[in-house]
């Protein structure tokens, strides 16, 4: 009875792999299943046994099955603001202007990233209701946009949180407002930029051919381009040809 | 309708069981190709409960272990009765066309 004990115990801890509200509803019946399935005498799980729980762990993390149907909406943008960036053309997740201040680069690529990585194991770990995450995404979008749009150079980084928004948002109205807001200005946005050779599209282009856009009606495109003659005035030393120093992580 | 679902809704076609149940009935019923694992068939049967195919029947604690017995749905039953009749009408054709190749040759 120790042996079965042992297995038990084994695939418990394959069992804790998957969300907590998930194990709540189905750790003892599955346990149950694994258990009657063994063969006398058998202390460890099979290796095909821990694959399938390991995959289904994952499965369940990335709202694949329930509990987290019903949100389909929400699943797809959370996933969509994890992907969108890679999309754009390059790995670029962080799309700087050039000639901006090293520093502010860094400490954006930084931001930046931190909020990728920690909506990516947020999206991971988290344990079914994704109320705990709404500090991270919303109301920091909500806190860091104005900051955003004062520093001119985190379009991506705002589109970013506003998509996190729309991650968090378990289907309320609110968020699906944001998330709907986000989607249009991130696809107009990328539409304006990239027909003028802005945003989308980094590091091979010369500067000189990135500045300015013809488009006007998007605070972002204006307040980027004020920082721009702002910061070409302080540096008078953009060389034209010099290839932008996009962040691409 | 994939199939392990299809052989899900069939192992409960007779009557309610629990999940070991379904697992060996499965591989039973598809004379040993189809094996479900614990993971595959718990994620299986929450999404049929969520498309409300199938239901809980009752809990019950054996050997100090719990069973959940789950049976089939009113929806359940129309679904994988046309699903059935698609797949014989299926294999009808290929089984009638088969013979007429032969037939010919």
């Amino acid at each position: 009875m120790n042996g079965q004990a042992e297995l038990a115990r084994r695939y418990r801890q394959r069992l804790a792999l998957y969300p907590r509200a998930y194990r709540r509803d189905h750790e003892e019946e599955m346990l149950a299943v694994l258990l009657e399935g063994a063969r006398p005498g058998q202390e460890f799980p099979r290796i095909a046994e821990s694959a399938d729980l390991i995959w289904g762990a994952l499965r369940m993390r990335l709202r694949l099955g329930y509990p987290f149907r019903g949100n389909v909406g929400s699943d797809a943008l959370a996933v969509f603001s994890l992907v969108a960036p890679l999309l754009r053309g390059r790995p670029c997740l962080v799309d700087l202007r050039c000639r901006l201040w090293r520093p502010a680069r860094r400490l954006v690529q930084g931001l930046f990233l931190t909020c990728y990585l920690l909506e990516a194991a947020a999206l991971i770990v988290s344990p079914g209701p994704r109320r705990g995450l709404e500090l991270l995404t919303w109301k920091s979008a909500a806190a860091l946009a104005p900051a955003a749009a004062a520093l001119t150079i985190t379009w991506t980084l705002t589109m970013r949180l506003m998509f996190g928004s729309a991650f968090t948002s378990s289907g309320d109205a609110q968020g699906n407002a944001v998330a709907v807001v986000a989607i249009i200005t991130f696809a107009a946005g990328t539409v304006l930029f990239s027909s003028s050779g802005g945003m989308s599209w980094c590091s091979s282009r010369p500067c000189s051919t990135r500045t300015g856009s013809s488009s006007a009606g998007s605070p972002a495109a204006d307040a980027f381009r004020t920082a721009q003659t702002a910061h070409a005035h302080a540096h008078s030393t953009s060389v034209p040809g010099q290839p932008c120093n996009d962040v691409a992580l | 309708m994939q199939e392990p679902t299809f052989l899900i809704l069939t192992a409960l076609a007779a009557g309610m069981q629990h999940g070991y149940g379904i697992m060996t009935d499965v591989a039973r019923i598809s004379e040993g190709r189809v094996r479900l694992r614990a993971g595959t068939l718990y994620a299986a049967l929450d999404r049929l409960r969520a498309d409300e195919l199938i239901d809980v029947d009752h809990e019950e604690v054996v050997d100090g272990r719990l069973r959940r017995y789950y049976k089939l749905s009113e929806e359940g039953s129309t679904r994988l009765a046309a699903e059935a009749a698609r797949l014989k009408a299926d294999a009808t054709a290929a089984i009638t066309r088969l013979r007429a190749a032969r037939g010919l040759a």
